[in-house]
C-alpha cells in the first residue's frame, strides 16, 4: 500500500526542518490519499445536548438590560442612619433615671424661689431673719443631698 | 428584549448548531477532556455573540471562530500546564463509557503525530482532520500559504518514511 524510495528516506528526514529544499513531486503523491484518509476523523464527534441551551442561556443573561439606578449608595446611608439611631438612643432605664433627676431639680428650684420671695416680717429683726434662712437653706441642703443619693 | 436582539440570538442558534460538533472536535482533539473542551468551545461561541453584538462582518465570523477556537486552546494549555498528560499513558486517563470511543481517536492521531515537529503536526491536524484549506491555515498560522503547503508536504513524507519503519 505504501511503497517509498528507500533511498530518500535518510535525506528525508535530514532535510525536515529546511522548508526550503523541493522534494521530489512523484515521492510526495504516492500514498498520500492513504495517509490523509488515514489522519481523518474516523469516528462522529458530538458536543453534550445541554451545550447549545448552556451557550444559548448566558448569552441571553448577557443582553439582559441592567439596572440603571446605582441603589448601593441609598442602602449604605440607610445602614449608617440605622446605626445611628441605634447609638444614640438611650436605654430605657436611663430614661426614667434622667425622669426623676429632672423632676427634683425643678421642684428644688421651685421651693427655693418660694422662701426667697417670702415676705419679711417687719417685726422680725434682721439677726433673726439671717437665722430663719440658715435654718431653712441647711434643711434645703439636707433635701438635695437626700434626693441625690436616691438618683 | 428587542427585535435586534432576538434575530442576534437566533443567528447564534444557527451557528451554534452549525458549527458546535466541529468546534467541539477541534478543542477535543487538542485537550482530550470532555468538560474541559466543552468550556472552550462555550467560551468561543460566547465571544462570537458578542462579536455579532458588535455588528461585525458575517464573512469574516468563519476565520474568527477558527482562529478564537484555535487561540482558546493555545490559551488552555497556558493556563493549566499541569494537567497535560503524557501521551503514553493517554489510553490510561478514564472517560466515560460514552467518550471512549472519541478518546481513542485522540490517542491514535496525536501518537500518529507525535514524531513531528509540534508546527508540522498542527498544520497536519488543520489541513486533515479540521478540514481547513491551505489559505485558511496560513491565515491562522501568520505563515505564508507556501510555507504552510511545504511544513504539510514534510509532515506527510515523515510520516510515509515513519510508516514504512513500523511496517
Amino acid at each position: 500500500m505504501l511503497s517509498y524510495n528507500i533511498q530518500n528516506f535518510n535525506q528525508v528526514l535530514n532535510d525536515m526542518n529546511n522548508e526550503n529544499i523541493n522534494l521530489p513531486e512523484e515521492d510526495f503523491n504516492e500514498g498520500l490519499e492513504d495517509i490523509e484518509q488515514m489522519l481523518k476523523p474516523q469516528c462522529e464527534f458530538k458536543a453534550s445536548d445541554t451545550l447549545k441551551d448552556e451557550v444559548l442561556a448566558q448569552a441571553r443573561e448577557e443582553v439582559k438590560p441592567q439596572r440603571k439606578v446605582n441603589l448601593w449608595p441609598w442602602v449604605a446611608a440607610a445602614c449608617v442612619v440605622g446605626f445611628a439611631m441605634l447609638w444614640f438612643t438611650p436605654p430605657e432605664e436611663k430614661k426614667a433615671d434622667a425622669a426623676l433627676h429632672a423632676h427634683l431639680v425643678s421642684a428644688y428650684h421651685t421651693k427655693h424661689q418660694r422662701m426667697v420671695s417670702n415676705q419679711m416680717d417687719a417685726r422680725e429683726s434682721f439677726e433673726d431673719i439671717e437665722r430663719r434662712l440658715r435654718i431653712e437653706g441647711a434643711q434645703l441642703k439636707e433635701e438635695f443631698k437626700m434626693s441625690n443619693q436616691i438618683y | 428584549m428587542n427585535e435586534e436582539t432576538e434575530q442576534l440570538l437566533s443567528e447564534l442558534e444557527r451557528i451554534v448548531v452549525e458549527r458546535q460538533d466541529w468546534l467541539f472536535r477541534f478543542a477535543y482533539m487538542r485537550i482530550g477532556v470532555r468538560e474541559d473542551a466543552e468550556d472552550v468551545v462555550q467560551e468561543v461561541l460566547l465571544n462570537v455573540f458578542r462579536r455579532l453584538r458588535e455588528k461585525m462582518h458575517v464573512e469574516s465570523l468563519e476565520q474568527y471562530v477558527i482562529r478564537s477556537i484555535s487561540n482558546a486552546c493555545n490559551d488552555y494549555f497556558r493556563r493549566k500546564p499541569l494537567s497535560i498528560v503524557p501521551l503514553d499513558k493517554a489510553e490510561q486517563v478514564p472517560v466515560h463509557e460514552g467518550d471512549r470511543q472519541i478518546h481513542e481517536e485522540f490517542v491514535r492521531i496525536n501518537k500518529l503525530l507525535d514524531t513531528l515537529p509540534q508546527e508540522q503536526s498542527e498544520i497536519v491536524r488543520l489541513k486533515c482532520y479540521d478540514d481547513l484549506t491551505f489559505k485558511q491555515i496560513a491565515e491562522l498560522q501568520g505563515i505564508p500559504e507556501a510555507t504552510a503547503k511545504s511544513r504539510y508536504r514534510y509532515a506527510i513524507m515523515h510520516l510515509k518514511s515513519k510508516m514504512r519503519v513500523d511496517s
